[in-house]
């Protein structure tokens, strides 16, 4: 009984954590219904396998969706769904006279091997307590925060499930005692484990940060030379872009723009973001003026952290179609959003008046311990005193002429600045270098001028209709304000989008495949309409049911037998008001019961062997001829052979409580 | 795969095997379950910033270090020993009984008892030229590795499952005897090696033990299966060494005469009162006999053990179990490093050693056919028929065959095979491994 306690509750806790409270009690009653029922259906170990195959595949279309929709914290989502997932192979389990399911049934690398009688794939195992055990997981997946009632509902749920099963070697006060012990040693110890996660993770941090330098912090409004030196290392595909028909593309589409340079460092963290204005009557944000552009493009990627900078087109308007909890920007035109799914579109309309705002002294800051250099590489070029688009054609011929674009950067010396390394000794690096470079000379010569990190938009792909921005093609260039306002200024020799596309791996158009099929879904799925949606599924669901319903309920099934499942019919029917089942119950306790298959002339020959102290055993003899006749005589006993058998297992109860201390 | 490899490789199965034992001795039911749900709830609950399954580990985690700590405070003080019967058949269930003695004062309940089973371990030789039945129509994975495979021969190698049962309430000073059931899954010798006797903790979960020393053998015979009334032709024929061989079997018992003792005579032949008068052996001399003898021939000339060596074992037991000893002979003839010649009658030995016999027959990969059939010749003459079980057919079997039926001697050749080669003689009858039962069944 407690275990059947136990498999409802923590059905209902997993219908409360997880979200399926309106399922789990329908569940319950199926369940419950089984032990009522007076049949079984006949089901065959081929029909289990059935069962089981469509109940995998089930399962892993739900992972394929949940990891879709949710990359991989789907397959948590799909722990959380699995007792409802492998609710049939139970129900059916409960139901049918097998009274459990072949390991063959479960795993397909064992069907093949009942053949061969092997004795593990023949194995019938109760599906009850593996499952029980998988509710408690599953609740316990979906609840993210601290929950007072988990724990010792979990508690609960274990010692209803494994009362039945504990040893029969001590007595019930140690088993209680034991899980008193556990219970507080258990929860102790899971605040441990939780306490020991946080500083196992904060001597991580320290060691990595002392290990390979602290590069970037969590808001990104900092970053470090060779940040995107290891993006380019990866060639997958980080946003799609797709401009409105007829729109010509930016070619490049800043992520974040930075002003102030040390030690091989940009930052903007002097201009904290501040929350942008929604638009009126729109799902969409304002982020200059009135919101209007004269062009607009769809950007869709993935923001597995649900926050981080999106990138815009230079002159960004206004947002819209963007799901996310806060939107943010700084006054260098950095867009931070937080709370959004882990795949987002936006679209974004550009252009017009309006945009970065104006320079300032910042935007002439030269470091401290590169300024000497820095002047006197001007002086050499002879940029002061030009426009700054001369100044900045000049720069482009002189990066062009004398420096390279190589990735891996092998000769670096540390005993210098890398910069100084840079535009002195090596003259080779990634657009970082040329991009740092060129804000801190324009600087020099007297032009304001921005860092700015992002993606250059080279590569189009017919197969999704759209452009494609890989990590690799993560890029860096110059924001200088020239004589129309703010202008981008490209440094980087352009031979660099050819020199990456040659490190992009033989399997990327595998990968390529994938990625665009997963944004394809997720578009998908946000393009659906909901309702409409989900009234099919439940259609057909409804359908589905009706046919395995009418199905079932044709189905040859099978009456139980009287005490069936247990011997010595301790199941409902004649004779079960008897004492003498009290009396058995007790003996029992004790593992002085009958045995599965074993006779009364047998059991209480054994007995006698035994000796038990304070069981009279011709009594006993007496009291179990009148039981087995209270039980399977039709005729039943006379109103003084019941009386006479009270009396006897009232007697010997006595004698038994008396001479054993039971 | 490497020579060093493959011992790595099967070092790291026997520590996986045994593990896995321990576990499944030492660790109750629940117990297993629990190391389960602990695997699952570690690897979902690793982070514990996103679910509160790590609650679920702790707890449970505790259960288990808990329920742990009981064990060494078991100290046992029982005693047990094991009641086997002398045979056993592969594939059927044979219970046996163990006594357990609690000699001390103090009662004892919920001792659980398991059977070691004691096993020799592979080398890589063995371990990489077995094949499992059906080993082909396992995964790739599995194939390539092999630990099924391993799992199978340790099965094998042990010839069961070990068995287990409950010893129930034990009062101080009671012996109680435990049904346990043993199901062989090969034939031969099965060996005990200890009894463990162990208890659980009060949750249920890891068992405390104890360990009886107590080494026993027992056979397990061959599968047999009926076989109808078989007519073999050909009646009695003279038999050389007369009743000394064969006693009551044959015609009559004459006696010729008496002569002085000689080195090898049996001793039921002495002449104990002509002993007594002249103070030194004489033995009596009988008239020599004529009986039925047929030969049972079994055909070992294969690679390894498979499942058509086994079906042939099976039907020449089934034949030993057909034949009747008491009014003829009968002689079981195979080559191992020899030739063995084992005979079954009335006085000489029962059907018994036959089975025994052919409980312990391997497979002879390099024995020689021709010594086979040059040891049948030489008792072509004594015997009366002759049933030859063969493995394969080919034109050293058929030539066997040949000189058996040229010097007269009646056959009955039996092929194991799944199908009758193209080229098989009428003479040879063709029987299933798979439906030994069906096909013997039909035998005439």
């Amino acid at each position: 009984m407690s275990s059947r306690i136990a498999q409802g509750l923590a059905l209902l806790a997993w219908g409360w954590w997880a979200g399926f409270l309106w399922l789990a009690p329908l569940l319950v009653a199926m369940l419950e219904a089984s032990h009522r029922v007076k049949w079984r259906w006949d089901f065959s170990d081929r029909e289990f396998d059935r069962l089981t195959d469509v109940t995998v595949f089930a399962t892993l279309a739900a992972v394929v969706y949940a990891i879709s929709s949710h990359g991989s914290h789907g397959v948590l989502l799909v722990v959380t769904w699995t007792p409802m997932l492998l609710f049939p192979l139970l129900a059916a389990q409960r139901f049918s006279h097998l009274g459990g399911v072949q390991m063959g049934s479960i795993f397909l690398s064992l069907r093949r091997r009942r053949r061969f009688g092997d004795p593990l794939a023949l194995r019938r195992v109760d599906l009850s307590l593996p499952y029980l055990a998988l509710c408690l997981l599953a609740a316990g997946t979906a609840v993210a925060e601290l929950d007072p009632w988990f724990f010792p509902v979990s508690l609960l749920v274990a010692a209803l499930a494994l009362y039945p099963v504990r040893s029969s070697a001590w007595p019930t006060g140690a088993w209680v005692a034991s899980l008193a012990v556990v219970a507080m040693l258990g929860f102790a110890t899971q605040q441990g484990v939780r306490q020991a996660q946080y500083n196992l993770e904060e001597w991580v941090i320290y060691w990595l940060q002392g290990l390979i330098g602290d590069h970037q912090d969590p808001s990104e409004l900092t970053t470090a030379i060779g940040r995107i030196g290891e993006l380019k290392l990866s060639d997958r595909i980080a946003w799609q872009l797709s401009p409105d028909s007829g729109a010509r593309v930016p070619e490049l589409l800043p992520r974040a723009v930075f002003r102030r340079y040390g030690y091989g460092r940009w930052s903007a963290t002097e201009l904290e973001p501040k929350p942008v204005p929604p638009l009126l009557g729109d799902d969409g944000w304002r982020l200059r003026g009135d919101g209007e552009g004269t062009r607009s493009l769809t950007l869709s990627g993935d923001l597995p952290d649900q926050q981080g900078l999106l990138p815009l087109p230079q002159g960004a308007a206004s947002i819209s179609g963007l799901l996310a909890e806060s939107v943010r920007m700084n006054e260098l035109g950095t867009l931070a959003v937080d709370g959004t799914p882990e795949f987002v579109r936006y679209r974004v309309a550009y252009g017009g008046e309006g945009g970065y705002m104006p320079p300032g002294e910042e935007d002439l800051e030269l470091p401290p311990n590169l300024e000497a250099t820095l002047r006197e590489i001007v002086q050499r070029l002879g940029l002061a005193g030009l426009s700054p688009r001369q100044a900045a054609a000049r720069l482009e011929v002189w990066f062009e002429g004398e420096f390279r674009y190589t990735l891996f950067r092998r000769e670096m010396r540390y005993d210098i600045p890398p910069l100084r390394d840079f535009l002195l000794h090596s003259k080779a690096g990634h657009c970082e270098y040329f991009a740092t470079a060129g804000v801190l000379l324009l600087r020099a010569a007297g032009v304001p001028a921005r860092y700015v990190s992002g993606f250059a938009v080279v590569e189009y792909s017919d197969l999704s209709d759209s452009w494609l921005l890989r990590k690799r093609h993560a890029h860096a260039w110059v924001l200088m304000h020239g004589e129309d306002g703010w202008e981008n200024a490209d440094f980087t020799p352009a031979a660099w989008v050819d020199e990456e596309a040659e490190t992009a791996p033989w399997w990327g158009g595998i990968s390529d495949l994938w990625t665009l099929l997963d944004y394809a879904m997720q578009r998908a799925a946000m393009d659906r309409e909901e309702d409409e949606g989900n009234l099919l599924y439940y259609l057909l669901l409804a359908v589905l049911a009706a046919i395995l319903a009418k199905r079932l309920y044709n189905r040859p099934k099978r009456l139980l037998a009287e005490g069936e499942a247990d011997s010595w019919g301790w199941r409902g029917g004649q004779g079960m008001e008897s004492p003498f089942l009290d009396l058995l119950e007790r003996l029992r306790a004790r593992d002085l019961g009958p045995r599965r298959g074993e006779t009364g002339g047998m059991w209480l020959e054994r007995l006698r062997g035994l000796a038990p102290q304070g069981l009279d055993l011709e009594m006993m003899q007496e009291g179990l001829r009148l039981h087995y006749r209270l039980r399977f005589d039709p005729r039943g006993l006379a109103p003084e052979e019941r009386a006479r058998l009270a009396e006897v297992v009232r007697g010997l109860l006595v004698r038994w409580r008396s001479g054993s201390g039971g | 795969m490497p020579p060093l490899f493959k011992r790595l490789l099967l070092r790291n199965f026997k520590i996986l095997y045994l593990t896995s034992m321990w576990t499944r001795r030492r660790f109750t039911p629940t117990g297993r379950f629990l190391l389960g749900v602990l695997v699952f709830a570690g690897a979902l609950g690793i982070d514990t910033r996103i679910n509160i399954v790590h609650q679920l580990f702790a707890l449970t985690l505790c259960s288990v270090l808990f329920a742990m700590l009981w064990a060494p405070f078991f100290r046992g003080g029982l005693r047990a020993r094991r009641l086997l019967p002398r045979y056993a058949t592969v594939g059927q269930a044979m219970a046996y009984g163990v006594e357990v003695e609690n000699p001390g004062r103090r009662s004892r309940r919920g001792i659980h008892l398991i059977d070691e089973l004691a096993i020799a371990y592979p080398d890589v030789d063995a371990f990489f030229h077995a094949h499992e039945p059906g080993e082909g129509r396992r995964n790739w994975f599995d194939r390539k590795v092999g630990y099924p495979r391993w799992a199978w021969m340790m099965l094998q190698r042990a010839g069961a499952l070990e068995p287990e049962g409950e010893v129930g309430w034990l009062p101080g000073g009671a012996t109680e005897r435990v049904v346990l059931s043993l199901t062989p899954v090969r034939r031969g010798w099965i060996d005990f090696r200890r009894l463990h006797l162990l208890r659980a903790d009060p949750l249920g979960v890891f068992r405390g033990r104890t360990l009886v020393n107590e080494r026993d053998r027992l056979l397990v015979l061959p599968r047999r299966y009926p076989i109808a009334a078989i007519d073999l032709p050909g009646g009695q024929r003279y038999q050389r060494g007369g009743v000394s061989l064969a006693s009551q079997i044959g015609e009559s018992e004459e006696l010729v005469g008496l002569r002085d003792y000689r080195p090898g005579d049996p001793l039921r032949k002495l002449h104990w009162k002509a002993l007594a008068k002249l103070g030194h052996p004489i033995v009596k001399e009988y008239r020599d006999e004529y009986f039925v003898r047929h030969g049972l021939v079994l055909d070992t000339f294969c690679d390894s053990g498979g499942d058509d060596f086994e079906a042939a074992i099976s039907v020449a037991a089934s034949f030993v179990m057909r034949l009747d000893t008491r009014d003829a002979l009968l002689d079981l003839l195979f080559v191992g490093d020899r030739v063995h010649q084992v005979t079954a009658g009335r006085h000489t030995a029962g059907r018994e050693l036959l089975l025994e016999t052919l409980a312990c027959v391997a497979p002879s990969p390099k024995g020689d056919l021709h010594l086979l059939t040059e040891a049948l010749e030489a008792r072509a003459r004594q015997l009366s028929g002759c049933i030859c079980i063969l493995l394969a057919w080919d034109e050293p079997r058929r030539r066997m065959l040949d000189k058996l039926e040229a010097r007269g001697t009646p056959l009955l050749a039996l092929l194991i095979a799944q199908a009758a080669p193209p080229d098989l003689d009428g003479r040879v009858r063709v029987l299933h491994p798979r439906y030994l039962e069906r096909d013997l069944g039909r035998l005439r």
